[in-house]
């Protein structure tokens, strides 16, 4: 579904010099990013890879981020980084509890919690991005130990772990193997249904359409054939059953190659496709990068090629994504819109408030749009502006109105923002000003936004010494940044 | 090359970036709000069935013996069907409806398509959305740029208001922006008034950047739309009662909000579910029945409430389904299928003849009707919208105002 347009469009950004200089040197543009006089690594970069290579950082986190530098913060957000960092046997533990109860909102709370405090935040991104691309939904799978299943396959498949015998680490073609056999997978695509006497074509058709090549790239006659190709492969007593009699063992032709080809050969032969290297690099650059302005033509070539040379390692390819030039650039910099998890995970991140309440944050999520376990389509949740309109932007207020309670609401008044700064060391009204601008928008506001914000601030709080006036006005500040335009970005 | 449903998005919420004056700018007080009232005060609204409806288990041609031949296992018979003539009958779940039918309330236009049909979900549902079959699919919806056109073009507040759903359907994709409301108690901000003026005059300020100047627009929407919908809660009383299923619901708001006085001319909303690969009868029979019995207490409420008169309501799925049923007791993606029209002044019964069964294109329905031609009409007949720059073409009206 992904193919992209790419262009050379009249975009501003693509007028910014910087972003220039990238294009005129692609192979260049994908080198990690080495920071230099006019390129130097700052707390907006930092907090920028926090964003979209974990989910935001915390004034903490932020300070580490600055004194890693941009190779060795990736470094951490793959393997060990967020603080307070919970173990991973306390998720598997708490996942498991919810699963015995049969409780849906648990395990999406549990989620949660890992996005909040696992060690793997870049990991934990990959196995949301999986979830979206891969997006198989409990309201029709209607088991979740399926589903938790699925989940945790991405989640192997990302540490590197094995996902099918045989199969190599970060090897696409080992995942697609593995989801194809997958038992959420087989009862959202209805596998049970794909027989040798009537073929069922879903999940041959979104094999090709959503998960590898992108409409038009494919015929209806290649569908038809490669679906007789997985015809047999079921879910029986909660794993993948090969059911031979099922099976259609006759000889196929699919993509131009006939032979009696299985849903592995058709792994295989779809991955041989040019559209293949191209579909997923883009998906991903609109994932990690940029989405909200057309792809300039030939940016992703390099990309395409090292992809298809790697034998479609994932991992390598987010992991260069990660580390560009590009990546650290005015090309990514702010040009996502903030999904649901960026902007509910993001923000309680930001302001560790003592209780997060996961299973609060779920429902926020359902009610913006992004319901874990619950992809509106095969096709997943469509990004960018479409997560804005009049509903969600009320949800979205209303849920940091409620953050920043005094007393009561979900979050039972437990964050405090004056104490937060302080703990920082931003101890008067003018440091905590700066302190949440800086937090929340990397100091990064209009100036004459910035002007009628301050002014604001300060008509609340006319005397330096009083608490109370203080404390008011700074959970006020809380809501008006969280509620501006640049917040609603990543 | 194709574009994809992720990118209409984006680009066409970039399209809204560069619209004239903002919103918050002309809206100088609520008073505002009503002054512009227009002459046609009519309304539509839209009902999506999303999945691809089987048609031919909705409209059945029960009077064909090549009907009885496709379906077996899915065969409504004679003695089932609610009939309307000696060929056609509609499906038992739809009771209501064959009463609104004998009050003349109900028109069905038959054997609806568009040439090449597309058996994507997506693909398919991007057409009906865009209203064009072209291989690159424009960026708004054809209800975005209806909305662009005179006269709705100049009203204050919110011309279009699609009802549940996720994220807002591309049919509404233009350069104004459309509220997507899941239950009215949603839109209730509960914030004070000090934290909404301190976030608002900041969020007012100029911002330099298209992306950022959309963001500022929803946002400043946001809040008057919520100001809007706190004064219509809490005191609506329908004349029936309505089911209490999604579709009910939301039907049941849309009724709330027109009889609170709202200018919105356009509602959008949908049903889902209708992707029958297998074990179809029992899920058609609960979807159809959804439909109907939610619809029925709709029509009667507003007709009780005496504006049944200034609403068409209108049906639509990306598809029907495949005239043989599948080995699954299930159907298969399809082409052509009716759509459903209802209202006080809609001119009732069949319109068009149902597709011959012993004429079928790959064991597929033949389409007759285009449907932008019922669109067409729609926009010309129904809400004094001239069609052709909306439709980008000429399609002929089919005749659908009584």
């Amino acid at each position: 579904m992904l193919v992209h347009e790419t262009g050379q469009p009249n975009a501003p950004i693509f007028d910014h010099p910087h972003v220039r200089t990238l294009l005129s040197d692609p192979e260049r543009a994908w080198q990690p990013y080495e920071p230099s006089g006019g390129t130097p690594w700052t707390r907006t970069w930092a907090a920028h890879a926090l964003r979209r290579a974990g989910f935001g950082g915390s004034w903490s986190e932020l300070q580490r981020g600055v004194r890693l530098g941009p190779q060795r913060l990736i470094d951490e957000l793959w393997h060990g980084f967020q603080q307070p960092r919970w173990p991973d046997e306390l998720f598997d533990n708490l996942e498991r509890t919810f699963l015995q109860v049969n409780s849906d909102i648990g395990v999406q709370a549990v989620w949660i919690l890992r996005m909040l405090h696992g060690g793997r935040p870049l990991v934990e991104r990959m196995t949301l991005f999986w979830h979206d691309h891969f997006a198989t939904s409990q309201d029709k799978v209607q088991n979740l130990r399926y589903m938790v299943g699925q989940i945790r396959l991405f989640r192997r498949y990302e540490r590197g772990e094995p996902v099918i015998e045989g199969g190599r680490p970060h090897e696409f073609e080992s995942l697609l193997r593995a989801v194809s056999r997958d038992p959420a997978m087989l009862v959202w695509l209805d596998g049970n249904a794909n027989r040798r006497v009537a073929p069922n074509e879903n999940y041959a058709r979104e094999l090709m359409e959503l998960f590898t090549l992108g409409i038009g790239n494919y015929t209806e006659k290649d569908i038809k054939e490669a679906a007789r190709a997985f015809t047999g492969w079921f879910v029986r007593r909660g794993r993948f059953f090969f059911a031979a009699a099922e099976h259609d063992y006759g000889q196929k032709t699919i993509l131009n190659q006939t032979g009696n080809w299985d849903g592995d050969d058709v792994i295989r032969i779809v991955l041989q496709q040019p559209a293949a290297s191209r579909f997923l690099v883009q998906k991903l650059y609109r994932w990690f990068i940029n989405e909200l302005d057309p792809i300039p033509d030939g940016l992703l070539e390099p990309l395409y090629d090292s992809f298809r040379n790697s034998g479609f390692d994932t991992h390598a390819l987010v992991d260069r994504m990660v580390r560009s030039r590009v990546f650290f650039s005015p090309l990514a910099y702010r040009r996502k819109v903030a999904s649901p998890v960026d902007y509910v995970v993001g923000t309680v991140r930001r302001l560790e408030p003592a209780s997060s309440r996961p299973r609060h944050l779920a429902t926020i999520l359902a009610q913006l749009g992004q319901q874990l376990l619950h992809p509106p389509s095969v096709a997943g949740w469509d990004d960018g502006p479409a997560w804005i309109n009049a509903q969600t932007l009320i949800i979205r207020a209303r849920f940091i109105r409620n953050l920043v309670r005094r007393s009561g609401g979900p979050f039972e008044g437990s964050f405090d923002p004056v104490a937060l700064a302080r703990r920082y060391g931003f101890g008067d009204r003018e440091a905590i000003l700066r302190f949440y601008v800086t937090l929340m928008l990397d100091g990064r506001l209009p100036r004459k936004a910035m002007a009628a914000l301050s002014e604001e601030y300060r008509r609340a709080v006319p005397s330096r010494e009083d608490g109370e006036a203080l404390d008011r006005a700074a959970r006020g500040l809380v809501v008006a940044l969280a509620t501006q335009p640049e917040y609603q970005l990543v | 090359m194709l574009r994809t449903r992720r990118d209409f998005l984006k680009h066409s919420a970039l399209l809204a970036m560069g619209s004239t004056v903002p919103l918050f700018l002309r809206n100088s007080a609520a008073a505002a709000w009503r002054s512009g009232k227009p002459a046609n005060d009519r309304i539509l609204v839209v009902i999506q069935l999303t999945g691809g409806n089987d048609g031919l288990n909705t409209v059945v041609p029960y009077g064909d013996e090549l009907y009885a031949k496709y379906r077996v296992a899915l065969r409504i018979g004679k003695d089932q069907v609610l009939k309307i003539d000696d060929y056609h009958g509609l499906h038992p779940a739809m009771k209501g409806v064959r009463e609104l039918l004998e009050d003349g309330l109900v028109g069905i236009v038959q054997g609806v398509g568009y040439p090449n049909p597309s058996r994507s979900h997506f693909r398919s549902m991007d057409i009906w959305h865009t209203a064009s079959v072209a291989e690159r699919l424009p960026e708004t919806g054809w209800l975005g740029r209806a909305l662009e056109q005179p006269p709705v073009r100049d009203y204050r507040g919110n011309p279009a208001i699609c009802f549940g759903g996720a994220e807002l359907p591309l049919a509404l994709a233009g350069r104004r922006t459309v509220p997507l409301v899941a239950s009215l108690d949603q839109f209730r901000l509960e914030m004070e008034e000090e934290l909404r003026r301190v976030s608002t005059t900041v969020a007012a300020v100029p911002r330099p950047d298209p992306t950022l100047q959309f963001l500022q627009r929803s946002i400043l929407d946001s809040y008057q739309t919520a100001a809007q919908f706190e004064r219509i809660t809490a005191t609506y009383k329908p004349a029936v009662a309505y089911p209490d299923t999604p579709l009910g619901r939301k039907l049941r708001m849309i009724a709330q909000v027109i009889a609170g006085g709202f200018d919105t001319r356009i509602f959008y909303t949908s049903i889902d579910g209708f992707d029958t690969h297998s074990g179809q009868a029992p899920r058609h029979q609960l979807l159809l029945s959804r439909l109907s019995e939610a619809v029925t207490a709709f029509c009667r409420d507003m007709q009780q409430q005496g504006h049944l008169d200034r609403i068409l309501i209108m049906t639509f799925s990306e598809f029907g389904r495949r005239v043989g049923e599948n080995a699954s007791e299930g159907t298969d993606h399809g082409t052509a299928a009716p759509m459903f029209l209802f209202g006080g002044r809609v001119r009732s019964g069949l319109i068009g003849p149902h597709p011959p069964l012993d004429d079928l294109v790959d064991g597929d329905l033949k389409f007759h009707t285009d449907f932008r031609s019922v669109y067409a009409a729609v926009l010309e007949r129904w809400l004094g919208i001239p069609s052709e720059p909306v439709l980008m073409g000429r399609f002929d009206p089919v005749e659908i105002v009584s």
